[in-house]
């Protein structure tokens, strides 16, 4: 059965948070959290609602993007300081 | 395994399998790694298998690509500055060291690195100690450094131009990821990883590769590797309807209107991808169409292409290698 955008997008924050429950200082891209947090633990989800995820995470204060020079971006638990 | 935590690393040709386990073995210890491979050959992708194999893994992966940094910044973005530091250091700030604390910091283009921050790069590599720009207090950094880098970088350091005591330090552990065209038989079994893959994700049905494509999968020489690969797959099941998908350029001549880059190199706002995979894959066109013309002109004859091109003839044969291109495909004057 096919999930909807919407249930894939739940799937992610809820594995995002989960990783950082058990891995506080962890950090990393969109993409490696696509590969490693999500894709090690099964949830195989497109980029782009990994991507849908993150921001929503990150408008709940539940994490934080730190931007790069090269112009992307890590995602974390939220701490003080940058980036 | 390496490869069951890791779904990406997908493949079952010895060069690739030999590159997984020294994959694993870099995993368990500290030290610097030097990865190199041609675009789209899976260095990022190495690099946070290494750091999520390893002891750090609970802590941050940071990758910053040096190609994409202006040479003025790249110190202070790794050391961080001072407040005052320079005309726009309103307030100090910490860097990317120190943003990967505990973890490891990917630097990849390495060959991109300006000479003065290669310098300060090794100091701090000889002792994980380094001052922000602008400050005098002394820090210490606990990251593991992992940098990837093109095959230019053997030509920079035979003209000096990329420190070679820098090199040394960093390529203590070396990881050469293998191009696809080394890789016999892993075409085809990306090509069908990716398809699952991607229509699964897009709710699409499953398809089989077409039977006439496979010969051609495993002929081509995929000078853009397994990136070139899985865009080809994604673009020919969005492309395509039926039960068979076929990624031959003759099978999607529509996909040229999204995929290739135009002539004028612009692209349009619906087509925009990552700024490095639309270089990479420009660079690719450009090096393909120019080599194409070299080699006419030269009819077939590598040395006298090198003259022409300005370059060591080793260098060109490395190129042609790369995309498949055959001497004896070139018309002889005889």
């Amino acid at each position: 059965m096919c999930e909807d955008a919407g249930t894939r997008r739940r799937r992610a924050e809820s594995a995002i948070l989960a990783h950082l429950a058990r891995h506080p200082l962890a950090a990393d891209t969109e993409q490696g959290i696509a590969q490693w947090w999500l894709g090690s633990k099964g949830v195989d989800v497109p980029l782009d609602d990994v991507r849908q995820a993150l921001e929503a995470l990150l408008h709940d204060g539940r994490i934080e993007r730190a931007t790069l020079p090269d112009g992307r971006a890590i995602y974390r638990a939220p701490r003080s300081g940058g980036p | 395994m390496l490869s069951e935590r890791s779904p990406q690393l997908v493949g079952r040709a010895p060069a690739f399998l030999q590159a997984l386990t020294l994959i694993e073995r870099m995993a368990r210890y500290d030290a610097p790694v030097l990865i190199v491979g041609e675009t789209g050959t899976g260095k990022e992708l190495a690099a946070r298998a290494i750091h999520y194999e390893s002891e750090r893994r609970d802590a941050p992966f940071v990758p910053l690509n040096c190609g994409a940094v202006p040479e003025t910044l790249i110190e202070s973005e790794l050391f961080g500055c001072e407040r005052g530091a320079f005309t726009d250091a309103r307030q100090a700030r910490s860097g990317l060291i120190a943003a990967a604390e505990g973890g490891t910091l990917f630097l990849d283009e390495l060959d991109s690195l300006p000479l003065r921050a290669q310098v300060s790069l090794l100091r701090f590599l000889q002792d994980f100690r380094y001052r922000p720009v602008g400050g005098t207090r002394e820090c210490c950094g606990d990251v593991r450094v992992v940098a990837a880098a093109s095959p230019r970088l053997h030509e920079l350091l035979e003209t000096g131009a990329f420190r070679d005591d820098l090199a040394f330090r960093l390529n203590v552990l070396l990881l050469e990821m293998p191009p696809l065209r080394d890789r016999p038989g892993d075409a085809r079994v990306l090509a069908e990883y990716f398809i699952a893959r991607h229509a699964r994700q897009h709710a699409l049905p499953p398809r089989a590769l077409a039977p006439g494509c496979v010969d051609w999968i495993a002929r081509y020489a995929w000078p853009g590797n397994v990136r070139e690969l899985d865009n080809r797959v994604q673009r020919a099941l969005m492309l395509s309807d039926g039960d068979e998908l076929d990624l031959r350029p003759c099978a999607t001549n529509s996909i040229s209107a999204t995929g290739a880059p135009r002539s004028d190199g612009a692209v349009s706002a619906g087509d925009l991808r990552a700024f490095n995979d639309a270089r990479d894959e420009a660079m690719l066109h450009f090096e393909r169409s120019y080599l194409e013309q070299l080699m006419h002109s030269a009819h077939g004859n590598v040395t006298h292409a090198a003259r022409l091109a300005g370059k060591e003839r080793r260098a060109l044969g490395k190129l042609l290698k790369k995309h498949g291109l055959e001497r004896d495909a070139f018309d002889s004057p005889n």
